[in-house]
């Protein structure tokens, strides 16, 4: 009766559990990034920090996603979003990982779907880091910024969700105040890019003609 | 029709080939004086190859080759590039540069000036990431990444020659000539089945062999140089190592390593090994510098 007992337990408890929680990160990674180099391209699974499941410091981390992601690499090229920065570690270095999941989706604010990999998942700014529940990311601005939620999905055209009139789009989130120089005057007027990707194609890592 | 801006440009090119081929280092200017490299000089460098006396380093992030001196790492001249700068090469006179933004690749004059694509021009690659020129033959090599293939041209005229690879690579990013046997050496990040490697063809196109067999110890391959001894150099990006291999895949040794301090490297693209002072270049992209391995005990 005992055994049973114990038994039983443990079975609500472990209910409980995948109830509770949601799936592992390892399940929700992306196939492209499965199929890369593993749970130990980004963790360290032997010896390191057991808080956040023991990832490697920043640089490393920034390194990773370069791998494919930087120049010359085998995917989407990312964008230049530190060109005068060298040191991921620097406080205004704006890593991958503040707008960029590394294992799945959250949810937008507006309950849509936000496209894979966009939102952070965790508010680095608090410390301990609070774990984000609707798609956010950082608000750069020369230094640590607030966390925003942010817009990210496909509309029914196939049109991606780049900038929004409610400013809450991917780019409008850093890229809507007088840290925009180009452009500031016009933003400041609460206009939003009416070019958008014309300007800033994805495939140019969104840099304008003259920085190509 | 060549724009003021582009003459310009060119002209302090061949000024430049002037100053480096024939008369030493000097500026673009024509002073004699040298620049120590002082990030953000270089904003991302990309890969590196020699000319003579000087290096031509392709600078991905500042859309431009630059020209330094192999010894004091001086700037002698600083090419712009409309685009992103991808392979670029020296030889029999010519200056060969790749251009990530319209997939072309460009070949110029020794007096500067443009004088052919490779291929049909803008659009001929999907992404020409490297290049490698065989003197003997007269034979450009281009990865084009995405295409998955080595296409080969001739130099003096544009005109395609063939292509290496098709089938046998699956994401290839860079490559090298093997100055010994004319060998065609490979960087591939393998498609996830089959590992990351250096696939090697023979001179004729034909795949021999892959380094290492199984598994290996990179994981990103990118600018690779096979040397006078045997030696096959490669760095691994996402590690920031530079592998040095013996000609049968065994490793000899690791340099470098991933970081911002001197002596690591973050997001390394590409490695040149003098022959005569065995000092290794190593651009150094994210850190927007070239690293320098001097010889004398750091290689095998």
């Amino acid at each position: 009766m005992k055994t049973l007992g114990t038994f039983c337990l443990f079975a609500a408890l472990a209910v409980l559990a995948l109830t509770a929680y949601p799936p592992s990160p390892a399940q929700a990674l992306i196939a492209a990034h499965l199929d890369y180099n593993g749970c130990d391209t980004c963790h360290d699974l032997h010896g390191g920090p057991a808080l956040f499941g023991g990832l490697l410091d920043d640089v490393t981390r920034e390194a990773t996603c370069l791998g494919c992601h930087g120049p010359l690499g085998i995917a989407t090229e990312a964008a230049v979003h530190n060109p005068n920065r060298r040191d991921p570690d620097r406080f205004d270095y704006i890593t991958c990982m503040e707008c960029h999941n590394p294992h799945d989706n959250q949810p937008n604010v507006l309950l849509g779907t936000n496209i894979r990999l966009i939102g952070i998942e965790f508010d680095y700014n608090a410390s301990p880091p609070e774990p984000q529940t609707l798609a956010t990311i950082r608000e750069e601005n020369g230094g640590l910024g607030p966390i925003r939620n942010v817009v990210f999905e496909v509309r029914s055209g196939a049109v991606t969700d780049f900038h929004r009139a409610d400013r809450q789009g991917i780019c409008a989130i850093c890229h809507a105040s007088t840290n925009e120089n180009e452009h500031g005057l016009t933003f400041l007027q609460g206009a939003t890019c009416t070019n958008g990707l014309g300007c800033h194609p994805h495939s140019f890592q969104f840099l304008p003609p003259g920085r190509r | 029709m060549i724009s003021g801006r582009r003459f310009r440009t060119w002209a302090k090119f061949a000024l430049g080939f002037l100053c480096t081929g024939l008369l030493g280092s000097c500026n673009g200017d024509g002073s004699s004086r040298t620049t120590t490299i002082q990030s953000p000089v270089l904003e991302a460098p990309a890969r590196v190859s020699a000319a003579g006396t000087d290096l031509l380093v392709s600078d991905y992030g500042g859309q431009a080759v630059v020209v330094m001196g192999k010894d004091d790492l001086g700037i002698r001249l600083r090419i712009p590039v409309q685009g992103r700068p991808t392979g670029v090469a020296q030889a029999a006179g010519l200056l060969v540069i790749g251009n990530r933004d319209d997939g072309s690749v460009s070949v110029y004059s020794p007096r500067g000036v443009f004088s052919h694509y490779l291929g049909s021009g803008p659009g001929e690659f999907q992404q020409p990431n490297d290049l490698a020129v065989d003197e003997g033959s007269g034979l450009v090599y281009v990865v084009d990444t995405r295409a998955k293939a080595i296409k080969v041209y001739n130099l003096t005229d544009g005109t395609a020659a063939g292509t290496v690879g098709g089938g046998s690579l699956f994401q290839p990013t860079a490559l090298a000539l093997d100055p010994l046997d004319g060998e065609i050496l490979v960087s591939d990040f393998g498609d996830g089945v089959t590992p990351a490697r250096v696939s090697i063809f023979t001179a004729a196109g034909v795949f021999d062999r892959a380094i290492p067999a199984a598994n290996g110890p990179f994981s990103t391959p990118q600018g690779l140089y096979a040397d006078l001894a045997g030696r096959i150099f490669l760095v691994d990006a996402l590690s920031g190592e530079v592998l040095v291999f013996d000609g049968a895949g065994s490793l000899l040794k690791v340099l470098g390593g991933i970081g911002t301090g001197n002596g690591e490297l973050f997001y390394p693209l590409d490695v040149l090994l003098d022959e005569g002072s065995q000092d290794l270049f190593v651009t150094d992209n994210r850190n927007g510098r070239l690293a320098v391995f001097r010889g004398g005990g750091v290689i095998p």
